[in-house]
């Protein structure tokens, strides 16, 4: 894959987020964006008049509302300015750190804010997904991005009791951090006490994939304000920086109906190509923290896998030992994750957001305690793609 | 000051000029008189989209006049009371040109007693819309073939030069490859299940807009002649749910799923539909 270096480094100055919830009646689009977008210049202690360039993204699917960029003028601030507009579904908040970035990194503007935005409440967020499908075959098949594929795998490797546990105590440990973070959408108060209880019954969606483990349909905005090295260290005591990120698209067909394993998946290929231009041999022990996009608790657990690069039942036993706790050895969604929050077109950016202010040492009762220097952040979407994001608390890489 | 029916007729009066509908008005040029019984009469000028009221004992010049008592006219006014039946009963009279006074109902907004008022509507904060947009989508020379082939009960898939793999539904081009797919290979059209999604969740069909009906299953089954992940999409039927077993493939560990075929619909038109679902065959 081709690859070249960055031409300038490009920190994260401020950052915006809405109180996430079921249903934000109380604001319309632009409004609800508008929120996001004055906490993020507030955190950088900017204007509008600050901003060079505004990139802004959700997924049309959803609202139906098409080239919403030109209403949300009012909420983004884009009057007068360059702006630029991404939709790529789940992937979107990914891609918009990716374009923003990108445009600070060429050189072409200093100052870019990046919001993303949903209002799943406002639309049906699984016809919605089922119409991204070929209107001449999988339309008629697919179920939005509900499927029981990494359940089924899993219980086939590592059998149902285990498999059916991992995938439990992965949602209880998410619970419990989305109970630290106060924008988190759905906060339960999970506990262990609940496992076998949950495990039975709550609703089932499809297959072994149950209500309780799927993500929550969320309306909120996140924004990010990006700046070049140079001006990120005038506007902020502590600007997060950029290292390196990456897309991996795959045909648009889905490859969830196979059963056929060992596959290559985009999220294994993306990080094997990412640590390995930024020679990194061991991700696990160099990350201090990774938001996942975890659509589902079973995707969660399987997807450690992948990101991590792991081998046999690593991943498993990093649940089972609640290593991925917020105090643990690989703190996985201090925030919560997806599971609790997901405004989809917010939501991935929503991972870089919460990663760097990890790193910032600011997430407030959600903070990992001890140092955080090493971030990483997933994106989910399409017929599942990735986009990865590397953040650093230095520039000495 | 009496009330009738909540409704003291002074105010019906002399709440008029803000009643006053000019659009309602337009074309009336007439005058109306008003004799309510031991109340009061009234006299009402309208015109060039105008209006005018005087307190009177001068009736003479109207075009209409209307006596009545005051409980009865509280009566009409509230709704309580039917005109019609009023005059009927001879508790109203009407002199003069009768279609003229009907007019009045245009010329003014309805009264309403304060204290009666409705609550004003709610702000709009949410618009519930059902949106149907008739779409048409072109196959191309590709899937259009492959869906000729569903006609005929013939299931094709389409053959990579490069790396052999199989596609159906087809593609034109084998995307790892980066090579245009050349040929065809008639697959199945019985074969394995591999993987079933036992859906519950009751998901739109988006190309209906109707509401899937539950449980059901959308299967990927290994057709004969495919090998490694060349599944193909389709439905199980929906009452053998419960007795078929997924077929899985994990490095070394095969396990083989139920034998399927296809149940063909009666008339075919060339969609995924000419295939009804698949069914245990064993």
């Amino acid at each position: 894959m081709g690859y070249k270096k960055r031409n300038r480094h490009v920190g994260i100055v401020g950052i915006g987020e809405t109180k996430f919830s079921s249903h934000r009646e109380d604001v319309n689009q632009p409004e609800m964006i508008h929120e996001a977008v004055r906490g993020a210049l507030d955190d950088a202690g900017l204007t509008m008049d600050d901003i060079d360039c505004v990139v802004h993204g959700n997924m049309e699917l959803f609202e139906m509302v098409h080239q919403p960029d030109m209403w949300h003028t009012l909420g983004t601030g884009a009057y007068g300015k360059s702006a630029f507009r991404v939709t790529t579904g789940g992937t979107t908040g990914g891609t918009l750190v990716c374009g923003a970035d990108n445009l600070v990194a060429s050189g072409m503007y200093d100052v870019v804010l990046a919001v993303g935005f949903e209002k799943l409440q406002e639309g049906h967020t699984t016809g919605g997904i089922t119409n991204m499908a070929d209107p001449l075959w999988a339309r008629r098949l697919q179920s939005g991005a509900l499927t029981a594929q990494a359940a089924v795998k899993l219980i086939a490797e590592f059998g149902e009791a285990r498999a059916r546990r991992a995938a439990m105590t992965y949602r209880i440990i998410m619970d419990m951090h989305a109970c630290k973070n106060p924008n988190a959408h759905r906060a339960f108060h999970l506990d262990w006490d609940q496992m076998e209880d949950l495990m039975a019954t709550s609703p089932p969606l499809i297959g072994d994939l149950r209500l309780i483990h799927m993500c929550s349909q969320s309306d909120g905005a996140c924004a990010i304000i990006f700046a070049s090295e140079k001006k990120a260290r005038e506007i902020s005591g502590k600007p997060v920086w950029v290292r390196d990120h990456i897309t991996v698209h795959r045909e648009e067909t889905l490859n969830l109906h196979n059963n056929y394993y060992p596959i290559e998946t985009t999220h294994s290929f993306a990080a094997k190509q990412l640590y390995g231009r930024n020679g990194i041999d061991n991700p696990l022990e160099y990350f201090d923290v990774f938001e996942m996009y975890d659509p589902s608790a079973w995707w969660g657990v399987d997807w450690l896998r992948d990101f991590f690069l792991l081998e046999g039942d690593e991943h498993i036993k990093m649940v089972e030992n609640r290593d991925i706790m917020i105090d643990g050895k690989m703190p996985i969604n201090p925030s919560g994750g997806v599971i609790a929050t997901n405004p989809i077109g917010a939501t991935a950016i929503i991972r870089v957001a919460e990663a760097a202010k990890q790193i910032r040492g600011d997430a407030g009762d959600h903070q990992i305690p001890g140092n955080v220097e090493h971030g990483l952040a997933s994106s989910f979407g399409g017929t599942m793609w990735t986009v990865l994001t590397m953040l650093e608390k230095e520039t000495n890489w | 000051m009496s009330e009738y029916y909540g409704i003291d007729v002074d105010d019906v009066f002399n709440t008029m000029a803000s009643r006053f509908r000019p659009e309602g008005a337009e074309g009336v040029d007439a005058v109306f008189g008003y004799d309510i019984t031991e109340k009061g009469k009234w006299k009402l000028s309208v015109g060039q989209g105008r209006m005018a009221l005087d307190i009177t004992e001068d009736l003479s010049g109207c075009d209409v006049v209307v006596r009545v008592d005051e409980q009865t006219f509280a009566g009409i006014i509230a709704g309580k009371l039917d005109a019609m039946a009023a005059l009927s009963a001879n508790k109203m009279k009407v002199e003069g040109d009768f279609n003229l006074f009907a007019v009045t109902g245009k010329i003014f907004t309805k009264y309403v007693p304060p204290g009666q008022e409705v609550e004003p509507e709610q702000e709009l904060v949410m618009l519930k819309r059902t949106i149907s947009v008739n779409q048409r989508f072109a196959t191309g020379p590709i899937m259009g073939t492959f869906l000729q082939g569903l006609k005929e009960k013939t299931i094709l898939a389409i053959k990579c030069p490069g790396c052999g793999r199989l596609q159906s539904p087809p593609r034109e081009i084998c995307a790892p490859c980066r090579i245009r797919n050349d040929s065809w290979v008639e697959i199945g059209p019985a074969g394995e299940m591999r993987m079933l999604e036992y859906c519950y969740y009751a998901s739109p069909d988006p190309l209906t807009g109707e509401t899937r009906e539950t449980p059901y299953g959308a299967i990927g089954v290994l057709l004969d002649g495919c090998k490694d992940n060349e599944v193909f999409w389709h439905l199980l039927n929906p009452q053998q749910l419960n007795d078929v077993r997924m077929g899985m493939v994990m490095g070394d560990k095969v396990v083989h799923g139920t034998r399927l075929r296809p149940v063909w619909s009666a008339n075919r038109t060339g969609s995924i539909n000419d295939i009804k679902y698949f069914e245990i065959d064993e």
